[in-house]
């Protein structure tokens, strides 16, 4: 099997790329995610550069201007160690990216094969061990799970990482077996078995592609889920520890200066809701641009 | 039928228009644009007339029968054009009326007996909901057990057996052939005037085809109803009904009794479509009409065939064709070659 | 299938998972670094100290032995020994889990019904103001974490609008009633304080309603979709055709089919209210499982964060169940057409 390296003009073709940004732009609101997306990319890329005060993303303390309201010397105010919470912010978006990244690189992969080898095996011991094993993690609610193998940890932003990547992997299993599974029987599937085509030909550039959309839409949705589980342990304290400008521990230590600081708290607290919000309406956008619908 | 009994049936009724629809448009919003689907719609029913109305999937039979009922899907506009049910505009009809004339006067047999029947509920209460709201509207309520055994007795009408298990059953429990004849009871469960049949065999296997319509001619003659037939499928109008409406991309472009347009078509889609049917003898396929069906989101000004036909000229570039009587109210079509210059 | 076999099947299943997830947690656990008996007696405990504890909590026996002894000890509703509170997890679980549960049935009730309410009026007035302020408000909701909810509405209306108390299940002054069931609404109703009962409500409603509003408005939405797709199917409108008032079409004909999707989220959603009570009782200072949980979680206490685990994912796994029965009800299809097509 041979890689091809294809040019943009390829690419482009090939995925009819043009009509789907036709189909994507026509609604605002996943224009609206697209740009909170990018920006939250670019704010975590650039957060050293763009940030006011990066050293107070550390270790870094100015008790004399601590607790300071918002002013046009600190836009977002500053927290009880006298931190820059805009920059503190900023860098907070750099955590959370960086673990959504790093969560759904390592699940992405092995929970589309495990899933496409199930589906295309359907109904064989294969496909009940994998389906089975993908249940029982299923079968939990996400938090709950996170807060299990987090809690048995150490408490660090890589353990937390991996506490979340360890339960994530099922449902991409379960998203691409069940496409797969319903594509088994169909007929080009099947054209394919007939003229001797070999099963990692089937599943790779048969099954896959039709599953790419549905995958496509769940990546971008899951980064928000990501988030959201990540600042939720950082929140009870299993995820990453103070200095960490990490949105959840910044809430959870801005919660206890309330009301009346309440700037520590709520600058957070609305940053990690619109990068959420920016990759919903993302990934709903995908999802009905890239997704046919089944009429 | 015997000729002159119909003969002289249509006779007595011409006078008697049950249902006029004049110039009627109809389009759909879509996400990209607006469907201009139904564009002057021009047909009569008379009573005791049975209707056949032939055409290619989508050119609109369905859109103007449902718009004769009013139960068009929620992004359909109505743009213009009169409907007349026994002298009232139903397009103008206030929700009393119009639901009056739904219970009393028309019934509708939809093309797809699964999607017609709605799947969580049991046979036995959709029946009894047709027979407690339909029929009995405003007067006295009867009670369950009569229900029960009208429902059972209008099962047993339509042929269906052991009716007691098919009142306890869910719609997917049963055939296609058994869903059929329930939408059929359910339709004929009280007395109407106008049944309008939007493809009723279309769905169901060939075999059991015959036997469905069948049915249905049996319960029409009975009940002496008026009917609209809709079908695709020639041979099932031809040996049913007295007038047919040819209707090609939302205009009914020829009309004639039904032995006359088979034997002396006149519109050239009508030709066309006549020539297109495969026979049993005779060698070769058919011909087939050239070209497509059009876009209805950019219509073709004037005549809507004209991209397809032979005998295109400028004026059916132009201006649309109305439908116009040829021959003495025996044949009626919408074509240049035939109207006025 | 029966609907008994259907839910036996289910329940099994659920089983099933449930072993897996014990096993699971109990196998990281003890397979990561760290030293659970020393972490257990403390850093400054002398070896036979920790020794003796390890012997205790059975942390020198093999894996398989120590996760045997532990089930049956489930079995015995003995759920192991806590290293913080010095006493049986049993013991803390009752003494802190029904004022979660009275949390979250109480955000269960708002969430079931407001997601109804406001999912029929979007589905009726959709693409109309209403449905597009509802679908504004979902995407909002659905992207606020639990406990950043929690703290806004704190913030908002406890702390700058005082409508409602900041903290806490009973204002200060106000004593607990006698515990019976260790739920502070059922306690102080059996004690017959209607006072206290209300003074616990008023505290719950904030955090009720930090834990219910993302899902409900997404759950609006989805009953809204329902609605609108089923709103120009063939039997919605063969029902119309029928003449059947529009009200019993809505309530009857159109509800029904629409909530079944819904019906499934909607019972996931309010099982995960469960692990959101976890964040949002922090905010509020509820006393309920979450303080617990989290000593235990930072502390390493293994034996109280299994126990805990479990007793989360049976209340997860009987919500499941409860949500299965109701949809096969709603929907015949699902319990009746044998699995494996």
């Amino acid at each position: 099997m041979r890689i091809k390296l294809l040019g943009i003009r390829q690419i482009s073709s090939r995925f009819d790329l043009k009509r789907k940004w036709y189909r994507f732009s026509r609604s605002p609101l996943s224009i609206v995610g697209l740009v909170i997306a990018v920006g939250s990319i670019i704010l975590a890329v650039g957060a050293p550069y763009i940030a006011p005060y990066p050293k107070h993303a550390g270790l870094f303390t100015n008790l004399l201007e601590a607790f300071q309201p918002p002013s046009s010397k600190y836009s977002f105010g500053t927290d009880e160690m006298g931190r820059d919470v805009l920059s503190r912010t900023i860098f907070g978006f750099r955590y959370s990216l960086t673990m959504a990244v790093v969560v759904l690189g390592l699940v992405v992969a092995p929970g589309v094969i495990t899933g496409l080898i199930a589906g295309y095996y359907r109904g064989s011991w294969i496909d009940t061990v994998i389906m089975r094993i993908a249940d029982v993690f299923i079968a939990v609610p996400p938090l709950v799970l996170a807060l299990s193998i987090a809690a048995v940890l150490i408490p660090s932003v890589f353990n937390a990482m991996m506490a979340v990547s360890l339960m994530w992997w099922p449902w991409y299993t379960r998203l691409t077996y069940n496409i797969a599974s319903s594509l088994r029987n169909e007929y080009f599937v099947q054209a394919s078995e007939v003229i001797g085509a070999s099963t990692f030909h089937i599943t790779f550039k048969e099954i896959l592609p039709n599953c790419l959309g549905s995958i496509l839409t769940k990546v971008t949705l899951d980064v928000g889920w990501v988030i959201l589980l990540g600042s939720s342990l950082s929140f009870v304290g299993l995820g990453a520890q103070p200095p960490t400008p990490d949105l959840g521990t910044m809430v959870a230590e801005g919660s206890k200066h309330l009301p009346q600081y309440w700037w520590i708290s709520i600058f957070p607290a609305v940053a990690i809701s619109v990068i959420i919000l920016g990759f919903n309406l993302l990934g709903d956008g995908i999802r009905d641009t890239f997704v046919e619908e089944a009429k | 039928m015997e000729f002159e009994t119909r003969l002289l049936r249509r006779q007595n009724n011409r006078v008697n228009q049950l249902l006029e629809v004049k110039d009627l448009h109809v389009g759909y919003k879509t996400y990209m644009g607006k469907l201009k689907v139904l564009n002057g719609v021009d047909f009569t029913v008379h009573q005791g007339e049975k209707v056949g109305i032939i055409g290619e999937s989508g050119c609109g039979k369905t859109t103007t029968m449902r718009a004769i009922l009013r139960v068009l899907a929620s992004n359909a506009v109505i743009d213009g054009g009169e409907i007349h049910f026994r002298g009232n505009d139903v397009l103008k009809m206030g929700k009393k009326q119009l639901n009056e004339m739904r219970r009393n006067n028309v019934t509708m047999i939809f093309q797809d007996p699964t999607a017609a029947l709605n799947p969580v509920f049991k046979v036995g209460e959709l029946l009894a909901d047709v027979i407690k709201y339909s029929a009995n509207y405003g007067k006295e309520q009867s009670s369950q057990k009569d229900i029960r055994e009208k429902s059972t007795d209008i099962l047993k009408e339509v042929a269906l057996p052991d009716p007691e298990r098919v009142l306890d059953s869910y719609p997917f429990q049963l055939s296609g052939g058994m869903r059929q004849r329930i939408c059929i009871a359910m339709s004929l469960a009280t007395a109407k005037e106008l049944l309008i049949a939007d493809e009723p065999t279309t769905n169901l296997d060939v075999t059991i085809q015959d036997q469905v319509l069948r049915l249905m001619k049996n319960l029409v003659e009975k009940r002496n109803l008026s009917v609209i037939l809709i079908s695709h499928a020639l041979g099932t109008v031809r040996g049913t009904v007295d007038t047919v409406y040819v209707m090609y991309a939302g205009n009914m472009i020829e009309a004639a009794e039904t032995e006359e347009l088979f034997s002396n078509p006149l519109h050239p889609y009508t030709q066309g479509l006549l020539k297109s049917v495969p026979k049993l003898t005779g060698a070769g396929f058919s011909e087939g009409i050239k070209g497509r069906v059009p876009d209805y989101m950019n219509p073709p000004p004037g005549c809507r065939f004209h991209t397809r036909c032979d005998y295109a000229s400028d004026i059916c570039r132009k201006e649309k064709p109305q439908l116009l009587n040829v021959d003495a109210n025996k044949h009626k079509v919408a074509c240049w070659l035939y109207g006025k210059k | 299938m029966k609907l008994s076999t259907y839910i036996a099947k289910r329940t099994f299943y659920v089983i099933f998972s449930l072993i897996g997830l014990s096993l699971l947690v109990f196998i990281l656990a003890r397979v990561l670094p760290g030293d659970p008996a020393r972490m257990a007696a403390g850093e400054r405990a002398p070896e036979w100290v920790v020794e003796q504890l390890r012997e205790q909590l059975r942390f020198d026996k093999p894996m398989y032995e120590q996760y045997f002894y532990w089930v049956s000890d489930v079995f015995h509703g003995d759920l192991g020994y806590s290293i913080v509170t010095k006493r049986s997890v049993s013991i803390d679980i009752l003494e802190y889990l029904p004022a979660s549960m009275e949390l979250i049935i109480l955000a269960a009730i708002f969430q079931i019904a407001g997601a109804l309410i406001l999912g029929a009026i979007a589905g009726q007035f959709s693409f109309k103001w209403p449905d597009n302020l509802i679908r504004i408000f979902s995407y909002v909701g659905i992207s606020i974490p639990a406990f950043v909810l929690g703290i806004i509405l704190q913030l908002i209306f406890s702390w700058w609008f005082k409508l409602f108390p900041t903290q806490g299940v009973l204002s200060p002054g106000v004593t607990r009633p006698p515990i019976a069931t260790g739920m502070y609404t059922l306690d102080s109703l059996i004690a017959g304080r209607f006072d206290v009962f209300l003074n616990v409500l008023w505290h719950m409603i904030l955090p009720a309603l930090a834990l219910c509003l993302g899902s409900m408005m997404q759950d609006a939405r989805i009953i809204r979709s329902g609605m609108v797709e089923n709103k120009d199917k063939d039997y919605i409108l063969m029902a119309k055709a029928q003449g059947m008032p529009e009200r019993r079409i809505m309530f009857r004909y159109l509800f029904k089919p629409s909530i079944i999707p819904a019906v499934t989220v909607m019972g996931l959603d309010a099982a995960a209210l469960l692990a959101n009570a976890f964040l949002v009782e922090i905010v509020y200072y509820w006393p309920g499982f979450s303080k617990f949980g989290i000593t235990v979680m930072l502390n390493k206490d293994l034996n109280a964060i299994i126990a805990l685990v479990l007793v989360m994912g049976i209340i997860y796994a009987l919500a499941n169940i409860v949500v299965d029965i109701l949809v096969a009800y709603l929907d015949p299809r699902i319990r009746l057409v044998e699995r494996g097509e």
